[in-house]
C-alpha cells in the first residue's frame, strides 16, 4: 500500500484531523510554508470531513491562500499550551470528549 | 399479605433500576403476628438507579454517585459490552450520555495528525491527545 493510500485509509478512519502547519519549508526573508505532503493532505480532509478539522498554524508559517481555513489555532514552537486549551475546546464542541 | 407484597413489588418495578430480584417470606410469630422479610441480594448490575439517583454501598452508609464518580465507575467496569449496556439502561435518559460517552471512548475516536517536519510539535500533540484518550493516527514515510 503506498503512502498516499494509508493515507486516505486513515482519514477515512478517523473523526477528526489536525493540521499542523510548521515552518518546513523556507521559501523567503524567514517566511515558511509547511511541508507538501501537509497542503495535499488538507486538500484531501477538506474532501473527507470538511467539518472536523483542527488547523494548528505556527506564526512563522504562509499558509497557501486557497487552502487557508477560517479559524486557526496560533502556536509558537516553544509554547503550546494555549494552542492546547483551544484544541480542547474545538474537540469538546465536536463532540469528541 | 398478598397485598403488601403487590405493593412493595410494584413500588420497586417502579422505582428502581435495573430490576432487581427480591424474594418475599412470610415467617408467623404466633396467631396474631407474622413478619414479611424482604430479601435484596446482593446486585449484579450495579449500580442501581432510584428516583433517578445512582448510590452505592460504601461500608454501612448508601452514598449517592456524583457525577464524577458515575463515569469512573463506568470507565472502570469490565463487564461492559455494546450489548449489555443499551439493553440495561437504555430507558434511563440520565445517564444514556455517559454510556454513550464511555463506548466512544472505549472504542477509542481515531484523530488524524497531518505532520510536516518538526517532530517535536507532532510528539506534543500526540501526546496530548493520547491524555484525553483519543487515538492518534500518524502515517509516517518509512525509511527507503
Amino acid at each position: 500500500m503506498s503512502i498516499d493510500d494509508k493515507v486516505e485509509k486513515y482519514i477515512k478512519a478517523s473523526e477528526c484531523a489536525v493540521i499542523l502547519f510548521t515552518p518546513d519549508d523556507e521559501i523567503t526573508n524567514g517566511k515558511f510554508l509547511p511541508r507538501q505532503n501537509v497542503i495535499h493532505e488538507v486538500g484531501l480532509i477538506q474532501q473527507i470531513m470538511p467539518n472536523k478539522i483542527l488547523y494548528l498554524k505556527d506564526e512563522k508559517t504562509t499558509v497557501p491562500s486557497n487552502i487557508t481555513p477560517k479559524v486557526y489555532i496560533p502556536f509558537s514552537n516553544t509554547d503550546l499550551s494555549m494552542a492546547f486549551i483551544q484544541m480542547i475546546t474545538e474537540l469538546k464542541a465536536m463532540e469528541l470528549l | 399479605m398478598d397485598m403488601v407484597k403487590a405493593t412493595v413489588t410494584r413500588f420497586i418495578e417502579r422505582n428502581i433500576y435495573p430490576p432487581l430480584d427480591i424474594t418475599f417470606e412470610e415467617v408467623n410469630l404466633n396467631e396474631k403476628t407474622a413478619v414479611f422479610i424482604i430479601s435484596i441480594p446482593e446486585g449484579k448490575n450495579k449500580p442501581y438507579g432510584f428516583q433517578g439517583g445512582y448510590y452505592t454501598r460504601t461500608g454501612s452508609a448508601t452514598v449517592e454517585f456524583t457525577r464524577e464518580s458515575l463515569i469512573s465507575f463506568f470507565r472502570s467496569d469490565k463487564r461492559q459490552d455494546e450489548d449489555y449496556i443499551p439493553e440495561i439502561y437504555k430507558k434511563i435518559t440520565a445517564i444514556e450520555k455517559v454510556i454513550d460517552y464511555t463506548l466512544k471512548r472505549r472504542k477509542g475516536t481515531n484523530i488524524f495528525i497531518s505532520h510536516g517536519g518538526h517532530p517535536e510539535v507532532l510528539q506534543l500533540v500526540e501526546e496530548l491527545l493520547q491524555s484525553l484518550d483519543l487515538n492518534p493516527i500518524v502515517v509516517k514515510e518509512e525509511a527507503s
